[in-house]
């Protein structure tokens, strides 16, 4: 396995305080309602977080943000819309250095996932920037955080690769697996941190071990493996199931918005008084959006929120593992805990699984 | 040549042209880019020459109506300014009693004091409208996008998805988490407010109008469990957009 | 390509209106060359703080300059219709698959469009004509709404005519009044009626997304195998480089492996397009 060390967790503190006065260092920050959202923090207090749950948005946010410009335009001519002569394009590629802290392992699939669509055919270079200039510090889950979590049933209970390092908590101390060399390297600025001795393996694969039972209620909110999924929205196009949750859906987006792996943007010119400059930017879209499929002179290809909540589960479920060999699904339940009208993805899924197999969908 | 301009006002507060006036930072560029020709209630809509009118207001007087037409026929483009020009507004709660129970109601034995009151009606309902700046009062910065889209002569964005969708970027705690008695109808209403009362902890009351494919039965159920019963959470619903059209869908009920 | 997806500059050298509201752009490149591409691909064409979109590249590649006929339909399109030549656009591509020109290589060609839907198949038929002995019987079947929505009248009626073993045929949905002493009908009835053989024959069928519907359903009547009935999709596009998920049908994004796509790979697919 990767290299593993060992630190006191006061010392780990205050090496991530001396980050923080050095680049911008975001981690879960408790909101009302017992809600949480990543926000800049100075101290590493939201490691040991008691009442956790996801946050309102996932750290996707700092990789791919709710708006920014691809580029700016601009014309010395009166009018850079009706003249043009002389445009200029010009991109800034924001390089900011960041650590994201206290990333779960589903938040650290879902940001491997996120690199698979930007890195694919022709790489995206605002998303690649960002992503390279960000340090992933993981905190392994010992339970699940809330009832709405499925992590375990679609394998992202346990995080192998995707962060720089992944911290467990041994008690004390913080366990500290270090994925990549900018995570080796980072750790050298860490005090007091030992190599991990075989005791301390020891105690890591006990923690390990003891997960597999904590998190079998969450395992068990899908009434048949995860890897199976694929194949359970196989055919399922005209089950009936999408009519029913189509009917509560408010095609509101929701969903979308607060989902780690939804990549999907629009596109939108700003430009300003004088028309003389502008900008090409874009902004998070949802595909339960009702234009979201909508061409030019009025035709929509999901014109309906059963179409469209259709599309999302079976984006996530079939085409992403299809495109990119991964369930686009990391089940942090964000979407069933700001879904209004409730609609929960491992209850979509087992409805699906019961029609099937009952018959009752076209098969 | 700079677009000529004009700013008119029908039945309203007049909380639209005050937006505008307040925008003390863009003011300067915007009359560099456009040549505001009437911009005052008291001055006469018919005199002038103008490209652009911009109305805010509903139709309630049959007065108004001609005053409507001719602003109609002299400008190229006509745009719905605010919730009572769009939809009616609050403006449109009359509709929910007859213009004669109305004037009974608040000038008792003189009824005739007022006596060319209509129901309310967005501009639509009278004449064709080419634009829409939605919310009550107008946003600054959609003012400012219409504008500019205009001197591109590019169709304004308009949103037709909802509040909710700012709303989530913005990382606001969900009222409905809150769950402190605002019963929020972001769900249902068109966005480009920015999710501006969420933002502030008050519920979204609709200003901006439903969105086009609003489920309304479903939003209706979300606030009956947040807490209230099915009637006030229809009445709610009706706050800005109870206009003759509004009222034809409820079925009759008051 | 493009980085940041910004485009590169290029100037509409030439207008030409086609129908009451489809032109053809003639589109110059006075400063970075333009782009090689192939029939049935697309570019993105933008005017600065109007917007961009998707549009299927007219010309074919044999041939410059290249072109775009855009039917007004949209906050761009209305915007480009009221240009002047001379405008600077920006433009970057070229997108998407293409059609299988050397697959189709050796075969006769049926080609059927519906209104603007001529656009990414004159491109295609240009191609073929260009290299007149690779591909055998040329057939266009052709029809708009009435004959003033007829796209490429000198192409239709005077050129491709012309052209060596190549049939043409155009209809009109309704005359209403207007001069027209051809065939009156929808393009799918025409089609069954002119019966073109299946044997040894590629169909290709771009138009609204209702004509190819029942333009399938007919030429599957016909016998045409899955496999030799090419079309194209339509999606509002906002990257065209396979991210921003608008054109997304099944595990497919139209942008990088369409818009062309056989019947037989339709078949695999969603029916959301």
């Amino acid at each position: 396995m990767d290299t593993a060390k060992v630190v006191g967790k006061p010392a780990f503190a205050s090496f991530i305080e001396r980050q923080a006065e050095e680049v911008s260092v975001v981690a879960p920050v408790a909101r009302a309602a017992g809600e949480f959202s990543y926000g800049e923090v100075q101290d590493a207090s939201s490691l040991e977080e008691e009442e956790y749950i996801p946050t309102l948005s996932s750290p996707k946010k700092y990789l791919l943000p709710p708006q920014e410009a691809l580029f700016r335009f601009s014309s010395p001519a009166d009018s850079a819309v009706h003249e043009g002569e002389e445009l200029e394009y010009t991109a800034d590629v924001e390089q900011k250095r960041r650590i994201l802290l206290a990333v779960r392992p589903c938040d650290i699939a879902a940001i491997h996932r996120m690199d698979q669509v930007f890195s694919d055919t022709e790489p995206d270079p605002h998303y690649l920037a960002r992503r390279r200039a960000a340090i992933i510090i993981g905190l392994d889950c010992l339970e699940p955080c809330d009832e709405l979590a499925f992590c375990a049933a679609v394998g992202t209970s346990d995080a192998d690769e995707g962060f720089d390092l992944l911290l467990t908590d041994l008690g004390e101390d913080w366990l500290v697996r270090v994925g990549t060399d900018q995570g080796a390297e980072l750790l050298e600025e860490c005090q007091e941190i030992r190599d991990a001795t075989e005791q301390d393996l020891q105690r890591l694969k006990d923690v390990v071990q003891a997960k597999e039972k904590v998190f079998r209620k969450c395992q068990e909110r899908l009434d048949f493996p995860g890897e199976d999924i694929p194949e359970v929205l196989e055919g399922s196009e005209d089950s009936p199931v999408w009519d029913e949750y189509g009917d509560r859906c408010l095609g509101c987006g929701r969903c979308n918005l607060v989902c780690p792996t939804c990549f999907c943007f629009d596109v939108e010119d700003t430009v300003s008084l004088d028309l003389k400059e502008g900008e090409r930017t874009r902004r998070w879209d949802g595909c339960t959006l009702l234009e979201f499929a909508a061409v030019a002179g009025g035709e929509n290809f999901r014109r309906e929120r059963s179409d469209r909540l259709r599309h999302m589960f079976l984006h996530k479920g079939k085409y992403g593992p299809e495109r990119y060999g991964d369930l686009y699904c990391i089940g942090c339940g964000r979407c069933a805990r700001t879904c209004l009208a409730g609609i929960d993805h491992p209850e979509v899924y087992n409805a699906l699984m019961r029609h099937r197999d009952k018959g009752d969908d076209h098969g | 040549m700079k677009p000529r301009v004009g700013i008119f006002s029908l039945s309203s507060c007049e909380g639209c042209q005050l937006q505008i006036l307040n925008m003390e930072e863009e003011l300067l560029d915007l009359v560099q880019a456009i040549d505001l020709v009437s911009f005052r209630e008291a001055m006469d809509p018919i005199s002038g020459e103008y490209d652009i009118a911009l109305v805010e207001g509903a139709v309630t007087r049959e007065s108004e109506i001609p005053v409507l037409q001719e602003i109609r026929r002299k400008a190229d483009v006509l745009v719905a300014m605010g919730a009572c020009a769009a939809a009616a507004g609050v403006i449109g709660l009359r509709n929910l009693r007859s213009p004669e129970e109305n004037l009974r109601r608040v000038y008792g034995e003189h009824p005739d004091v007022a006596d060319d009151v209509t129901v309310a009606r967005p501009l639509d309902e009278v004449v064709e409208v080419d634009y829409y700046i939605r919310s009550c009062p107008i946003d600054r910065d959609e003012f400012l996008h219409l504008i500019k889209s205009l001197l591109m002569g590019k169709e304004p964005y308009d949103p037709n998805y909802p509040v909710c969708v700012e709303c989530r970027i913005d990382e606001n705690v969900c009222l409905y988490d809150l769950n402190d008695g605002e019963f929020c109808q972001g769900p249902v209403t068109r966005a480009g407010c920015g999710a501006l009362c969420p933002g502030f902890g008050s519920a979204c009351m609709g200003c901006r109008g439903l969105v086009d494919d609003a489920n309304v039965e479903s939003m209706i159920d979300i606030m009956v469990e947040a807490g209230i019963d099915e009637r006030e959470a229809r009445r709610r619903l009706e706050l800005f957009h109870a206009g003759p059209e509004g009222k034809k869908n409820d079925n009759g009920e008051d | 390509m493009s980085e940041h997806l910004i485009p590169q500059r290029a100037r509409i050298a030439e207008i030409i209106d086609e129908t009451p509201d489809v032109k053809t752009f003639r589109v110059e490149f006075p400063w970075d060359p333009p782009f090689d591409y192939m029939p049935g691909q697309c570019a993105m064409l933008s005017l600065p703080a109007v917007g961009e979109a998707m549009f299927s590249i007219t010309s074919s590649p044999t041939r410059e300059p290249m072109e775009f006929s855009i039917k007004k339909i949209g906050r761009l399109t209305d915007v480009l219709h009221r240009v002047e030549p001379g405008q600077e656009i920006g433009i970057r591509g070229p997108y998407g698959n293409g059609f299988p020109v050397d697959a189709m290589k050796g075969s006769d060609l049926l080609f059927i469009g519906g209104g603007i839907g001529l656009a990414p198949l004159r491109s295609l038929i240009n191609y073929c004509f260009d290299h007149r002995a690779d591909y055998g019987h040329g057939h266009i079947i052709y029809g708009a709404r009435s004959p003033a929505d007829l796209v490429f009248k000198e192409e239709l009626f005077e050129n491709w005519p012309e052209v060596d073993n190549v049939d043409v045929d155009v209809t009109v949905d309704a005359a209403e009044g207007q001069k027209w002493d051809g065939p009156v009908g929808f393009v799918p009835p025409f089609l069954e009626e002119l019966d073109p053989d299946p044997a040894g024959k590629i169909a290709v069928t771009c138009g609204p997304p209702i004509m190819i519907k029942f333009v399938v359903q007919s030429l599957e009547k016909m016998q045409y195998q899955p496999e030799n009935v090419i079309t194209t999709l339509e999606k509002r596009m906002k990257c065209g480089v396979g991210k921003c998920g608008r054109c997304n049908v099944g595990s497919q994004y139209i942008c990088i492996d369409g818009p062309v796509f056989s019947l037989a790979e339709l078949e695999r697919l969603p029916d959301d397009y």
